[in-house]
């Protein structure tokens, strides 16, 4: 596991005999030192060569004729898959990997240059979807978290184009983001990859509900469905982020509700927010079935309380704000208890910036008007001393507990 | 052991990904290229625009005459052009100027007499009395830093534009 960690604590180990000097050293030749350092040098050496290539090429791109442009594209792309399957099979994997992410970068660099030797304007995003292709099917043949990520990116910055040049939304690439990557996660589980898939799939929502000029709440139904579908996997540990990140979403517009919007202020804002309500609310209810009956069969019923958050208040004619707030604070607290009883810090942690999010935000809501400025700043701050001590002393003890458990010899 | 023997299969998957993406590059190519090579040479006229600064970074943006065309050419069944719709525009020559100047918009292909041509085009938007259509030609792309000179006569410019008949245009030089 962690040899640095085995470095620090073993010498205390054999002082106090729980092991001997001769054990810990074959614990230590158990975990070898990885040469963890040593593998990104030649990663980042690659990247050094090849920005330096491209920018010697764009110095000079002006004098270089087009047909000796074309083919020094055609060079680089082939050059660097070549290079990196080759070190591949010498058992560079990493180098490998580096090279042919320069070979799938040098890919949309040609797609971008044959365009401005023909003074192209793009209408859409199909050849940076074919690109972003270019990356999916590359991703599956070399499997590898450093190609998940630039395909990722390259789908995620393509729609974000496509939505603020050309007021566009573009099913195919969002569908096949989607599906593409989402099954070749569901094949390799990773955290970090989790988070940065549920991220984008929620931005993209985001733009697909600004694009179409649909009101704003429809942007939930994805979103939960996100969420619900999520329910029906068997995996738990390593699925959080994908319900973590709609959790956050609805918690953002709850927030932005009860900070931005008073009973007696105009009510088209929240007119303009709401979805239609029977189709939007058969929806949600199909939603919140499909995720109860997933929670079911795993075990999960526990969790049901996080479709809190999906709750439409904005529905309200008057109290939304205060409703909204009372969901926050609910499901803040929920989180936190839960945290403490699964023994889970992400939880917790989580949970104690929201408490004190919700706290602040109530605070800021009720007493802004009636108190003088910089008395309400010392006392917000006086609050928030306070409770971030009393959480933090709590998560001790709480973290201290744990490890007694475990280490019943101490 | 088992690994060893998928590896060269995987390689030629490799091998046929690498060449498919250099295959699709060639494709643009000679897609634009066979325009160059078989097009109808066609002239023109650029119209200046706000705002002024039409640089931007290594392109000019150029505003053509046929950019903006009366209501009055809409020649279909339908009222009115969509908005962000594929129309067909066909020019033809005007004899006085020897530049191209909008005969008529379309929603499908129109048919064409010699000298005349059809261009595809976008509708970006309307206004009361006029189409704004756009055609995939109004970036110039030059130079870093060498694009301020063309940038001041960018609203009195003519352009010389190859149009293949199955409908891919691109732009071919600047008159001087």
């Amino acid at each position: 596991m962690s040899r640095k960690w085995l470095q620090q604590e073993g010498p205390e180990w054999t002082r106090k005999g729980i092991i001997s000097q001769d054990q810990l050293g074959q614990l230590l030749a158990y975990y070898p030192e990885r040469k963890r350092a040593a593998g990104l040098i030649p990663l980042l050496g690659s990247m050094l060569v090849g920005l330096g290539i491209l920018s010697f090429i764009a110095a000079n791109w002006g004098d270089i004729s087009q047909l000796m442009r074309l083919i020094l594209i055609g060079i680089m792309i082939a050059g660097f898959y070549a290079a990196g399957e080759t070190f591949r099979r010498k058992n560079h994997e990493k180098l490998g990997i580096g090279l042919i992410g320069l070979g799938l970068l040098s890919f949309g660099a040609g797609i971008i240059l044959v365009g401005q030797m023909f003074h192209l304007q793009a209408y859409d995003i199909t050849s940076f979807t074919v690109w972003g292709c270019a990356g999916l099917v590359l991703t599956y043949l070399v499997p590898s978290r450093y190609l998940f990520l630039i395909t990722l990116l390259i789908f995620t910055c393509s729609q974000w184009y496509n939505a603020t040049e050309f007021n566009d939304f573009s099913f195919v690439s969002f569908g096949l983001m989607t599906i593409g990557l989402g099954f070749y996660w569901l094949r390799r589980q990773d955290t970090l990859l989790a988070w940065l898939l549920a991220a984008s799939f929620t931005i993209q929502c985001l733009l697909l509900v600004n694009v179409m000029e649909w009101s704003f709440t429809w942007f939930f139904i994805p979103v939960w469905l996100l969420y619900a579908v999520f329910d029906w996997s068997k995996a738990r540990r390593s699925i959080y982020p994908f319900q973590a990140i709609p959790l956050i979403a609805s918690f953002l517009h709850s927030l932005f509700i009860v900070l931005f919007w008073h009973d007696g202020s105009d009510s088209t804002f929240l007119k303009n927010l709401a979805a239609e309500p029977l189709w939007f609310s058969l929806a949600l209810a199909a939603l919140f079935l499909l995720s109860l009956l997933g929670k079911a069969r795993s075990n999960r019923l526990m969790s049901s309380p996080d479709w809190l958050l999906a709750i439409p208040f904005f529905y309200l004619p008057h109290g939304a704000d205060a409703a909204y707030l009372l969901a926050l604070f609910v499901f803040s607290l929920y989180l936190l208890w839960r945290g403490y009883a699964e023994e889970w810090p992400v939880k917790i942690n989580l949970g104690t910036l929201l408490f004190l999010t919700s706290t602040m935000s109530a605070y800021g809501k009720l007493a802004w008007d009636f108190m003088d400025k910089s008395i309400f700043f010392i006392l917000g701050g006086v609050i928030l001393l306070a409770l971030g001590w009393f959480l933090n002393r709590r998560k001790k003890q709480f973290l201290a507990e744990i490890k007694e458990e475990d280490d019943p010899h101490a | 052991m088992r690994k060893s023997e998928l590896r060269p299969r995987r390689g030629s998957w490799l091998g046929i990904l690498v060449a498919l993406q250099l295959l699709f590059l060639a494709g643009i190519v000679l897609f634009h290229y066979s325009a160059l090579w078989v097009g109808k040479d066609i002239r023109l006229q650029t119209v200046p625009v706000d705002p002024r600064d039409q640089l931007y970074g290594d392109y000019v943006q150029l505003n053509y005459q046929i950019n903006s065309v009366e209501q009055t050419k809409w020649k279909s069944a339908s009222p009115e052009p969509k908005r962000g719709g594929s129309v067909y525009v066909r020019l033809a020559e005007n004899r006085s100027t020897k530049t191209y100047e909008v005969t008529g918009v379309y929603d499908r292909k129109p048919s064409r007499s010699a000298g005349e041509v059809v261009l595809k085009g976008r509708v970006q938007y309307m206004d009361s009395d006029r189409i704004r259509i756009t055609y995939g030609l109004e970036q110039y792309y030059v130079q870093e830093n060498t694009g301020k000179s063309l940038e001041q006569r960018a609203g009195n410019l003519i352009v010389h534009i190859k149009a293949a008949p199955w409908g891919s245009a691109v732009i071919d030089s600047i008159e001087p």
